[in-house]
């Protein structure tokens, strides 16, 4: 007689997880389906660099919207061989939206889109669109404008850059930070050799351990004053530092990386634009655009000053954020001369985003030759 | 008294109880130093296992996404087991796959009007292996000539390859339209390698099959395969029977970059139909690893080649289900190359056990 007893109370005991179960998932899955986000990541999550910067923007998103989003990357996808199959994947299993987060990341992107009407594609640092898909990159000269006008500030007259690859990227970045420097330099009444005040080393990669200490610590022993680093690692900025020289990070906080040396840094935020992207899906209200944010829309930052910056500057430095934060950018406003001498941009005028996406001249000070 | 373990060459073993002994210690000594990293990453192994297995063979889409990296893979795999079978080391297969995609690119990128379309392609094909056997040339003179280490010399050339590569898609053969970003154009259509159906799945692959049929063939049944495998058991008996050693090494080194140049040009012309960065991501290094786990017979190549496919695509369900860092999948496959060449070395051998109080082992018989 006892065996029946269990096996009721068992079943029925099951049947009430079984209910309470259904019960308890129905209000989930009837309130709100989460949006589901994909992100295609070109190297680990650790890298102290670029996808470190980009993990960082995930986790910023994933803060601000909660439980909306479901969350999904992939690292280490640097071959356009995987990445195809990666976004297809990510494609496959219903994902709302996509993100990848590199340039190689785009022809692969550009061709799933195409199989893929009702998935929403975001591509970083690319310019091929359709319909679901879109582009986003960050105004990575405001921030370097800010900085050089900061080292312009203290008088900083002969600085070496560690540049990683020319593309209009980096070298827009180097213009920005040049043209910055000799508003600094200019208001601070510091004399300046105008054909040299930002000399130009490539480092052909976006990091190599070896060539980024090197190069600075070449930099270095040519008595330049200030060692700007453009690679994705710290290295060229700790090098600096190890001889005695003051750097300027890029990318993520380079302090924050063992550069105690570094004045400041200046900092891609995807956070926002994340944010942004996704609330805009979760709306309804996406559609391929391409986005370019500086300090108005949070895609770029400074980190906070080193202690060898005057409070002087650094309130300079803070008031011309502010009005870069109110939209009104003059990184790129005329008159600009190149480095034969022309002028490129009229006074007054500002350089057109299509010709800042596609840049490959540089600003008359820079001293060094863009690789052909 | 004691015992001790006596490692010995065991010369009776049959052929075919030493491959099988192998094998499995290889997929056996992965197995276990599979799971210890993943139980270290936090994860149980049985379940990063599975989703690894779904990951791989789980749809139609995933299984033709292995052959699509298998070719290559083949390829670069059987580049390295013809050079070993003759006791040459070629780490080069990475370069000369890097300098096959180069050449395969020139012509598709440059290519005078005159020619005739439908004979691009084989054209892109011949200049794909030409160009991987010419990245050998170098080396293989070098050691055919003055005994120079053929494993340093095509180890460093690998970097060359790539800094060259990057230097053409940075410099003269960026693309015009490309906005100033690194990369050639799209080469035109006429030279890509077509596909089967909706799959990525391209003619690289049945053409590595056949590949690997005649090279089996050239040796083991050609008096050149004889040759070169005495010169590599013995150069002293090669140069007793008078063979040409130095020309023996030069064409085996440069049949061998001709093979890696053509899994580049495949990747190239079958996949991405763009020079860009990420063309070269170590399948020439992998291609290490499938020749010796599929212990240097040629034959055998492509089956290795499918399960590294497999586990490289299977290892992107390790990321998305279990959020397991990308990089688990280096240690997989050092597991893999460690329990192949474990192996290799047990297969050999026999272990026995000796007692340790016996006279004769003391004194010696």
């Amino acid at each position: 007689m006892r065996a029946p007893k269990i096996s009721a109370v068992l079943l029925s005991l099951a049947a009430l997880a079984l209910f309470s179960l259904t019960t308890a998932a129905q209000p989930a899955w009837a309130a709100a389906k989460k949006t589901r986000v994909a992100f295609v990541l070109l190297e680990s999550i650790n890298d102290q660099g670029w996808t470190t910067a980009h993990h960082d923007g995930i986790e910023y998103m994933k803060k601000s919207l909660g439980n909306q989003v479901e969350v999904s990357y992939t690292e280490n996808v640097l071959s356009p061989t995987d990445a195809e199959r990666v976004i297809r994947n990510y494609a496959r299993q219903g994902y709302d939206i996509i993100f990848g987060t590199t340039f190689s990341h785009m022809q692969p992107m550009y061709k799933v889109a195409a199989e893929f009407p009702n998935v929403k594609f975001m591509n970083c640092s690319g310019f091929k669109t359709r319909p679901n898909m879109g582009t986003y990159m960050v105004r990575v000269e405001q921030g370097e404008y800010l900085a050089g006008y900061m080292a312009g500030l203290m008088g900083f007259k002969d600085v070496g850059t560690v540049a990683t690859q020319p593309i209009p990227e980096v070298v827009r970045g180097i213009n920005a930070f040049t043209l910055g420097l000799e508003r600094g330099l200019t208001e601070s009444k510091t004399k300046f050799d105008p054909n040299k005040v930002n000399t130009i080393v490539w480092l052909k990669s976006w990091r190599d351990a070896v060539n980024e200490t090197t190069l600075a610590e070449v930099l270095v022993a040519q008595k330049h004053d200030l060692i700007r680093q453009m690679a994705d690692t710290s290295d060229s900025s700790k090098a600096a530092c190890l001889k005695g020289v003051p750097a300027v990070g890029y990318g993520t906080d380079a302090a924050k990386y063992g550069a105690s040396c570094a004045l400041t840094s200046t900092i891609f935020q995807w956070g926002p634009v994340y944010t942004d992207i996704v609330k805009q899906v979760m709306a309804g209200t996406w559609k391929s655009e391409q986005i370019f944010s500086g300090f108005e829309g949070g895609g770029v930052g400074l980190a906070s000053f080193g202690k060898a910056v005057p409070k002087a500057v650094a309130a300079k430095v803070l008031a011309l954020k502010a009005k870069m934060a109110k939209g009104d950018d003059m990184s790129f406003v005329g008159p600009i001369v190149d480095q034969a001498g022309v002028e490129r941009v009229k006074k007054g005028q500002k350089l057109p985003d299509q010709e800042l996406l596609a840049m490959r001249w540089f600003v008359k000070g820079v001293f060094g030759k863009l690789p052909e | 008294m004691g015992f001790r373990f006596v490692v010995e060459p065991w010369t009776a073993a049959a052929p075919k109880r030493r491959a099988a002994l192998s094998l499995c210690t290889a997929l056996a000594a992965a197995g276990v130093l599979g799971s210890l990293v993943f139980a270290l990453a936090g994860v149980a192994p049985g379940a990063a296992w599975l989703a690894m297995a779904r990951g791989a063979l789980g749809s139609a889409y995933s299984l033709s996404e292995i052959l699509v990296k298998a070719a290559p893979l083949t390829l670069t795999g059987l580049a390295v087991a013809l050079c070993c079978r003759i006791n040459l080391w070629n780490i080069g297969a990475e370069g000369q796959f890097v300098f096959g995609a180069i050449a395969s690119c020139a012509v598709g990128l440059f290519a005078p009007a005159w020619c005739p379309p439908h004979l691009l392609l084989p054209l892109a094909l011949a200049a794909g292996a030409a160009g991987g056997a010419a990245w050998a040339l170098g080396p293989a003179l070098l050691k055919a000539r003055l005994g120079v280490s053929e494993i340093l010399t095509t180890l460093l050339l690998n970097y060359v390859a790539v800094l060259f590569m990057e230097h053409l898609y940075f410099g003269p053969w960026r693309d015009p339209e490309g906005m100033g970003f690194p990369g050639t154009a799209e080469l035109p259509d006429f030279v890509w390698l077509p596909t089967f159906g909706d799959t990525r799945m391209h003619w690289g692959l049945p053409l590595a099959l056949v590949l690997a049929l005649a090279l089996w063939w050239l040796l083991a049944r050609t008096r050149w395969g004889f040759r070169a495998r005495v010169l590599g058991e013995s150069p002293k008996a090669a140069a007793y029977a008078g063979f040409r050693a130095v020309r023996i090494t030069v064409t085996a080194l440069c049949l061998s970059g001709a093979l890696a140049g053509l899994a580049g040009a495949g990747e190239l012309l079958g996949v991405q139909h763009h020079l860009q960065d990420g063309l070269a991501t170590g399948l020439g290094f992998t291609g290490i690893i499938v020749a010796f786990l599929a212990r240097l017979n040629v034959l055998a190549v492509p089956f290795a080649a499918l399960l590294l496919g497999g586990m490289l695509v299977g290892a992107d369900q390790l990321q998305t289900d279990l959020r397991l860092p990308g990089t688990a999948i280096l240690a997989l496959q050092a597991a893999l190359l460690f329990g192949a060449l474990l192996g290799e070395f047990l297969a050999g051998k026999r272990v026995r056990v000796v007692r340790t109080g016996k006279r004769e082992d003391r004194h010696g018989a």
